[in-house]
């Protein structure tokens, strides 16, 4: 079994825990704060050996001037020849994150030792959960994990293609067990409903982002998800687990699966902040037999919020 | 709120769902539909030999009836009214066991990592694991509830044969040899596959390690087996209830569809899935179909149920009474009959409202001055004006001829006819004979204008008579707004008791009525709620809802058609045949999800035509378009490209559309804002 450890500090702390990095991962996107993890390497002068971007190919498409924005996205991430512009799809993290494990084998030697940071900020919440397994799997003990909360939200998401279980974290059904919904509470209420009608447990534990990165997106979540928490079953479950802390969520998970697992099949589903969302990769990774569903959007809106506020360091350790 | 809790009025509404209910719920709720089970005439025994199919709209009960159907169901309600198991099984024609094919998971079966085959492969094995665990775990439910008399003896040497079936390896412990320690093997061979999935996603050079389990070796062969060893069991049919069929992905439902094809007894099947369920009819053996009356029987849950519109009401008056007796307030107030609670609201005594204001009596109307009622009286000006326009100075004598303020809806009907331009001799005449009850032939002509014409009449009624609204309420309209959806009818039950109980639970309790208004807005918040699910809808949700308020518009605009040419339109007719693919799927999708609801096709109006496929408009929408709730006039017929328009035209495309198929007047006078109230869905 997989133990993780890990701590959240501020990201400009991060000179004091990492100076030089092998390997720095991180996204394009129209959102204003995707280059703000590369940013602060940058400002705290931490050497990067090789950076690896993943270049969407749905945001260049919907560039006015893709040429002009890709030397943009360049210099925003200071490409050299020795670094990797990745060119995938947003709707393909299967596909992505096999060319990024392929290119890493091939291409970046690693050891144990080695220091890897990955800018999750605005990469699509597959994307992180496979690349946290991916990453998982190269026998690198630690890793640094970045995040930049946005000032304010757009709109996100369009609609729900399907509900399915994330590639890799379909947990192990024990059919003689019950069922039980964690849901991490998104802005996106019908989203939370469609995973509930489609999954249909016996148990649902909605998880509501509190303390928030802001005071009026704590009730932002309660009144989108009011549908949901109408039902008193659902209601009397509700938790709380901060929005920007991963290692809460995943804290809290741990004493709902301690409570629970017994009888209990739990799936999580992570409709709630990006941090949230790695607490319970976190979580299901050392626990193999919970899975994670998500609500797969027909369109990812590709500016869902607008400037940035704090900056995060997630430290992991396998 | 003190008062509210006293009288311990909470909602007996609350939680519909029957995937979400609790066993317990299941039995405390349970409501046995005669209309479904009493269908042995037509060769639909849902307890017999032949699988079945039940096919219908979310919520309309499925599974409610396949969760009752199974053995953990039927033992638990067996032990509470008998106390102990005994006799269980000679009171049971079959053993049901339930499994409800999981829509997030079942999409993991599947991804570019593995082949098509191995997936179709692991899949089947997969099947047959959770199909043999099920097996062995309703052997324990009868065994642990004294439905079985099973000795060690027996159950150790069941036991190990059965090891051995599964698996010719497995060499298991004697000591071991258990129904619990049967469960467990199961479930490790279960993990092999889960372990599979999860690695295969992210790799392509993962192997499968364990044993394949051949294709209906436990599905079929197990259960003779079992009964070998278990004679109680003998000449009972085990039916399998897949739940949720609709969600297997197109290579599992030929899996599933091969299974039902060669069904092979005591094992038979009920399958739980949506309209428009099956993505494919083929099997897995090429040429080869499952073929609806050859292979299986079925049933579509809405057309049975409101197919007798007095047997649908009493299912649905049985099973909110075994929810009002849940809750103290209501049982101990002797308030359990919905039909009370909710009463009964005729279109003459609404009309009579919508004229009269809610409060006047029946005996006041009487005294009420004609002087007075000409002047003021919205619908009877109208009368005047056309009477003036056509007769002059002989309008005066004419009016109060045309009239009868004990019901404005007969006035109405006098005022339809003018307007399509009857003599008004004529029109005396009839409305005459029709008053004093001669049932000639006048009368008769009158009687079925009225008849075919009056909510028709009504609606416009209410129109004139802004901003008093349409009602929607009375146990009666209730049902007919769920459109055969039982859990339509819940929520609308759980909308207007929130609303009644909230407000003043004691005078619920008193006047043993909900008022109309609160019933109205209840029937307006599921419409509403109804609408945004449509959105949601994962494939092709955007343009059925276009589809929904278009034609919601349009519907709304043919009420409002002075001349009545047509009335209550509520469906539309197009030859599907004729419709592009993509349109096809819309349109399916919007009858999977009960948006539209598919009636029986009509021929065209000329003969020869060819036959129409037809789609109403669930009914449960009416409120929020302001349109009726029954399935009465007839819409012309849709072109292709009108059709296709609405679906995926731009809004200046569809807004010429809407133009054109809306009924003329209406438009003309409304202008360009007829967009408008598309994109916003006001009722007027």
């Amino acid at each position: 079994m997989i133990r993780i450890k890990g701590f959240i500090d501020h990201a400009d702390k991060l000179p004091c825990y990492v100076s030089h990095a092998d390997l720095f991962v991180s996204a394009i996107s129209k959102e204003e704060r995707f280059a703000r993890g590369w940013t602060i390497l940058n400002e705290k002068k931490v050497n990067v050996s090789k950076k690896i971007i993943f270049y969407f190919n749905e945001v260049l498409d919907r560039c006015g001037n893709p040429e002009k924005d890709e030397k943009e996205f360049d210099a925003s991430f200071c490409i050299t020849g020795s670094d990797l512009k990745l060119r995938v799809n947003l709707y393909d993290e299967i596909e992505g994150l096999l060319d990024l494990k392929e290119y890493i084998e091939k291409n970046v030697p690693l050891t144990k030792n080695s220091n890897i940071v990955a800018d999750i900020s605005v990469m699509v919440k597959p994307y992180i959960f496979l690349l946290l397994k991916h990453l998982s799997s190269l026998n690198v003990e630690r890793m640094y994990f970045l995040y930049t909360e946005p000032l304010t939200y757009n709109i996100l998401t369009r609609g729900t293609m399907v509900a399915k279980d994330v590639p890799g974290y379909s947990g192990a059904k024990d059919m003689r067990k019950k069922d039980a919904l964690i849901i991490l509470l998104g802005f996106e209420g019908n989203r939370a409903v469609e995973v509930l009608n489609e999954s249909n447990p016996d148990l649902t534990i909605p998880v509501n982002g509190f303390p928030s990165y802001r005071p009026e997106f704590k009730d932002r979540s309660i009144i989108e998800n009011k549908e949901l928490l109408s039902e008193d079953d659902i209601l009397k479950n509700l938790r709380f687990a901060s929005a920007n802390d991963p290692f809460e969520t995943k804290r809290l998970l741990e004493d709902i699966y301690f409570q629970y697992s017994r009888r209990y099949n739990l799936t999580v589903v992570p409709l709630g902040t990006k941090p949230m969302a790695f607490g319970s990769c976190l979580f299901a990774m050392e626990h193999k037999d919970c899975r994670i569903v998500y609500s797969y959007p027909k369109e990812y809106f590709l500016k869902p919020s607008k400037d940035w506020g704090k900056s995060w360091m997630y430290f992991v350790q396998f | 709120m003190e008062k509210k809790e006293d009288l311990n009025l909470k909602n007996p509404f609350a939680g519909f769902n029957a995937s979400l209910m609790k066993d317990d719920d299941i039995i405390r709720y349970w409501t046995e539909p005669h209309v479904l089970f009493g269908r042995t005439a037509l060769g639909i025994d849902l307890t017999g030999n032949s699988p079945v199919v039940l096919m219908g709209g979310r919520g309309t009960g499925k599974t409610m009836l396949l969760k009752f159907m199974s053995n953990d169901i039927q033992i638990k309600r067996y032990l509470s009214k008998h106390g102990n198991g005994s006799g269980f099984l000679e009171e049971s024609d079959y053993i049901g066991v339930y499994h409800r094919f999981d829509g997030p998971s079942l999409a993991s079966f599947d991804n570019r990592n593995v082949s098509e085959e191995a997936w179709e492969t692991i899949f089947k094995h997969y099947l047959e694991v959770v199909i043999g665990q099920n097996y062995i775990s309703m052997l324990r439910n009868l065994k642990q509830s004294g439905c079985i008399h099973l000795s060690v003896k027996t159950e150790k040497l069941l036991a190990s044969k059965v090891f051995i079936f599964v698996d010719r390896k497995a060499s298991p412990d004697p000591g071991e040899c258990t129904l619990e320690s049967l469960i467990s093997f199961m479930q490790d061979k279960l993990d092999k596959v889960f372990e599979f999935i999860n690695k295969s996603a992210l790799s392509k050079k993962v192997e499968f390690t364990d044993d394949i389990i051949a294709s209906g070796r436990l599905i079929f062969r197990l259960p003779n087996l079992i009964q070998r060893y278990i004679p109680e069991l003998q000449g009972k049919n085990i039916i399998i209830l897949f739940d949720e069929y609709e969600n297997l992905i197109l290579q599992q439902q030929k899996i599933v569809n091969t299974l039902i094809k060669h069904t092979k007894l005591p094992v038979t099947f009920r399958i739980g899935t949506r309209l428009n369920g099956f993505k494919t009819f083929e099997t897995l053996i090429k040429g080869e179909f499952l073929m609806v009356d050859a292979d299986y029987r079925q049933i579509l849950f809405e057309n049975v149920l409101t197919a007798k519109e007095e047997k649908y009401a009493t299912l649905l008056k049985e099973i909110a009474e075994k929810r009002l007796r849940r809750v103290h307030g209501f049982r101990e107030s002797n308030l359990t009959d919905i039909e009370e609670l909710l009463g009964k609201v005729s279109p003459e005594d609404e009309a009579l409202r919508v004229v009269f204001g809610k409060k006047m009596k029946r005996e006041e109307i009487n005294k009420f001055p004609l002087e007075r009622y000409i002047s003021e009286v919205k619908h009877v000006k109208k009368i005047r004006e056309l009477l003036e326009a056509r007769y002059l100075f002989r309008a005066k004598e004419l009016l109060p001829r045309l009239l009868n303020p004990q019901n404005p809806l007969i006035e109405m009907v006098n005022l339809l006819l003018l307007r399509r331009e009857y003599d008004v001799q004529e029109i005396i005449a009839l409305f005459k004979a029709y008053v004093d009850g001669k049932k000639d032939d006048k009368y008769k002509k009158f009687r079925f204008l009225y008849e075919k014409n009056k909510l028709g009449l009504l609606f416009q009624l209410v129109s004139l008579n802004r901003p008093t609204k349409k009602l929607y309420a009375g146990f009666r309209v209730y049902c007919m707004l769920s459109s055969g959806i039982i859990r339509n009818f819940l929520e609308l039950c759980y909308q207007s008791f929130n609303r009644a109980i909230f407000s003043d639970g004691e005078q619920l309790v008193k006047k043993r009525r909900i008022p109309l208004e609160a019933q109205t807005e209840g029937a307006m918040t599921r419409a509403e709620r109804f609408l945004e699910v449509i959105e949601r809808i994962p494939e092709h949700g955007t343009e059925i809802k276009s589809l929904v308020r278009s034609f919601g518009a349009i519907f709304s605009t043919w009420a409002k058609d002075p001349r009545l040419s047509e009335p209550e339109v509520t469906y539309f007719c197009v030859d599907a045949t004729s419709l592009s693919e993509k349109a096809r799927k819309v349109l399916n999708e919007a009858v999977k999800w009960s948006v539209l609801q598919q009636k029986a096709p009509m021929k065209g109006k000329d003969p020869g035509e060819p036959l129409r496929d037809v789609y109403a408009l669930n009914h449960i929408l009416a409120p929020y378009f302001g349109i009726s709730y029954r399935l009465r006039g007839r819409y012309p017929t849709l072109s292709k490209m009108n059709l296709e328009t609405l679906m995926f035209g731009n809004d200046a495309q569809k807004q010429r559309v809407i133009k054109k198929l809306s009924r003329k007047e209406y438009f003309e006078k409304r202008g360009t804002s007829l967009l408008e109230f598309v994109e916003k869905g006001e009722s007027d």
